[in-house]
């Protein structure tokens, strides 16, 4: 009896433990892929999303930037640019960009009306409708993020 | 006859803090003033104005407002644009975002975070002051560092401006001590001193915290005296012009019914989270005098909804706000509601007798609209 209870308390209490963190904002992300872009997310089996700002955290959108051009074209890859570059260099490197990758565009930052905690760059992965990465990438995590796209996409 | 008691326990203590509620509200019988709308302006501008940082100020009837890196001037009284003050790109290091008009050919403008000018009538830049530089700071100061903007208010021989230490912003409790004013000596070019630490009132205890931009320092220098508050905190406190403490006065709305609630650091550090909290929260404006009637007002903005029925984030533009009307002492003589986003935050310009006023930028008409279409009197009743 005592390891029934001890079995009910368990899974009571896993069901309380909060969601993964990482994934906090994939059902925003959904919502605004959804509204703004008429996009569903779980229509793929694998995509990572690579939300770039164009303005703000400099080093971020940088090192970013200069980042993404080093990645090899893939289906499993979408960019999608959000907001429009105050400085020249920055709007030139995405123009590249766009040239390169699958990508969207978010020019009036309509991302800000949805609970995605967008600020800076976020690589976000979405595999068999589960959300398998939901990371914020500045300057000091762009090689890391590297790897993963590297080791991610096909 | 156990279980009676305790009903009538329970029915009591409900009483009581019925009663404690209705007690921080001020009566609002003794109102003596209110505001109510004097004009409404349709005037246009030359190319789509930049709005983030068109500000304040008025010389007369005369108001002078930066779009772009240009000052512009309109006329309040014939409702017209009057022309242009163009500023030497040169001369800018970043982006002009604030402006202070101590007359027409002494006008202060921040082109950073951390500096700014002193231009003629023509655009002539007379002096630049780069308060990042160790020679205009004083020799013990070791807590500087650069504030996100400037907010300039002057008294003809110095320029008070509120400092806010990056290092503040993730652990206020361990500055709460560090004084929050810097003063800038207009004739020896150098930043005197800091003065003024966080009101008791606004302490943060451990492992709290607000969102970054409501930490600022809100101050008026009117009348020999400094007034500060802070966005998130109903205490005003006034001090004089060396920084010595004159007297502090709480002074809420009457539809704000308690302090704005803290942040768990725990859930600062996450964007989204923070920018929630920011949506969600009540918070105040800075203490404006209106020197023609003699009045203090500090504008309210009142607690909202995370999300609008189409389940996005709330916009704003049904966000309730209020103008609380203060005597010479404070005590509150009005409070003036406006519903449905017509006062937009920080959309507002005190005025010798009143506001000019903006809405939520949802019913903005047109781009090349000058954004403050409404002209606000304070008046008797």
């Amino acid at each position: 009896m005592k390891k029934i209870l001890l079995v009910c308390c368990c899974i009571s209490l896993s069901g309380c433990a909060p969601k993964e963190p990482k994934c906090e904002f994939y059902e925003g992300f959904s919502f605004y892929m959804k509204e703004e872009h008429k996009v569903k997310i779980t229509d793929e089996s694998s995509k990572i999303y690579y939300l770039m700002p164009l303005a703000g955290c400099e080093p971020c959108v940088e090192s970013n930037l200069e980042m993404l051009q080093t990645i090899p074209k893939s289906d499993s890859l979408l960019i999608i640019f959000i907001g429009t570059a105050d400085i020249e260099k920055y709007a030139l490197e995405a123009a590249a960009l766009k040239t390169k990758h699958h990508y969207l565009e978010d020019i009036d930052r309509n991302i800000s009306s949805y609970e995605t905690n967008f600020g800076k760059p976020l690589l976000i992965h979405i595999e068999n409708e589960t959300c398998k990465a939901y990371n914020q990438i500045t300057d000091l995590e762009v090689e890391e993020a590297k790897r993963y796209l590297e080791e991610n996409i096909h | 006859m156990k279980k009676y008691s305790y009903s009538l326990l329970i029915l009591f203590i409900c009483i009581l803090s019925y009663s404690c509620k209705k007690g921080t509200n001020h009566s609002t019988e003794n109102y003596t003033h209110t505001i109510t709308i004097k004009d409404s302006l349709d005037i246009r501008l030359p190319g789509t104005i930049d709005i983030y940082f068109f500000k304040k100020d008025i010389d007369d009837d005369i108001f002078y407002g930066l779009q772009k890196n240009e000052i512009i001037k309109i006329d309040l009284k014939a409702k017209q644009f009057i022309g242009k003050i163009e500023v030497p790109s040169f001369y800018i290091s970043s982006e002009l975002s604030s402006i202070h008009v101590i007359n027409k050919d002494s006008i202060l403008v921040t082109d950073s975070p951390i500096s700014f000018l002193l231009i003629d009538a023509k655009g002539e830049v007379l002096n630049k002051y780069t308060i990042a530089e160790s020679s205009l700071l004083p020799e013990n100061s070791q807590i500087f560092t650069p504030p996100s903007y400037i907010r300039l208010q002057e008294d003809g021989q110095h320029v008070y401006f509120p400092i806010l230490h990056y290092a503040y912003l993730s652990r206020p409790w361990e500055y709460k001590k560090n004084n929050r004013i810097g003063v800038l000596n207009l004739t020896s070019e150098k930043v005197t001193k800091f003065i003024i630490p966080t009101a008791e009132s606004a302490y943060i205890p451990k492992g709290y915290n607000y969102p970054d931009d409501v930490l600022e320092p809100n101050l008026t220098v009117v009348n020999n005296s400094i007034i500060v508050s802070y966005p998130y905190d109903n205490v005003i406190e006034v001090y004089d012009l060396s920084g010595e403490f004159k007297y502090r006065k709480k002074v809420s709305s009457q539809y704000i019914s308690e302090a704005p609630k803290r942040m768990k650091i725990k859930t600062y550090k996450v964007h989204q989270k923070r920018w929630n909290h920011r949506i969600t929260m009540p918070f105040y404006n800075n203490i404006n005098f209106h020197e023609a009637i003699g009045l203090y007002s500090r504008i309210a903005y009142h607690e909202q909804p995370l999300k609008m029925n189409d389940g996005k984030l709330n916009d704003g533009s049904k966000r309730t706000a209020s103008v609380i009307l203060m005597d010479k002492n404070f005590n509150v003589v009005g409070e003036t509601l406006f519903e449905n986003g017509s006062l937009g935050v920080y959309k507002s310009i005190p005025l010798p007798d009143g506001y000019l006023i903006a809405s939520n930028q949802k019913y903005w008409k047109h781009e090349d609209q000058f954004i403050f279409t409404t002209r606000l009197q304070i008046e008797k009743l």
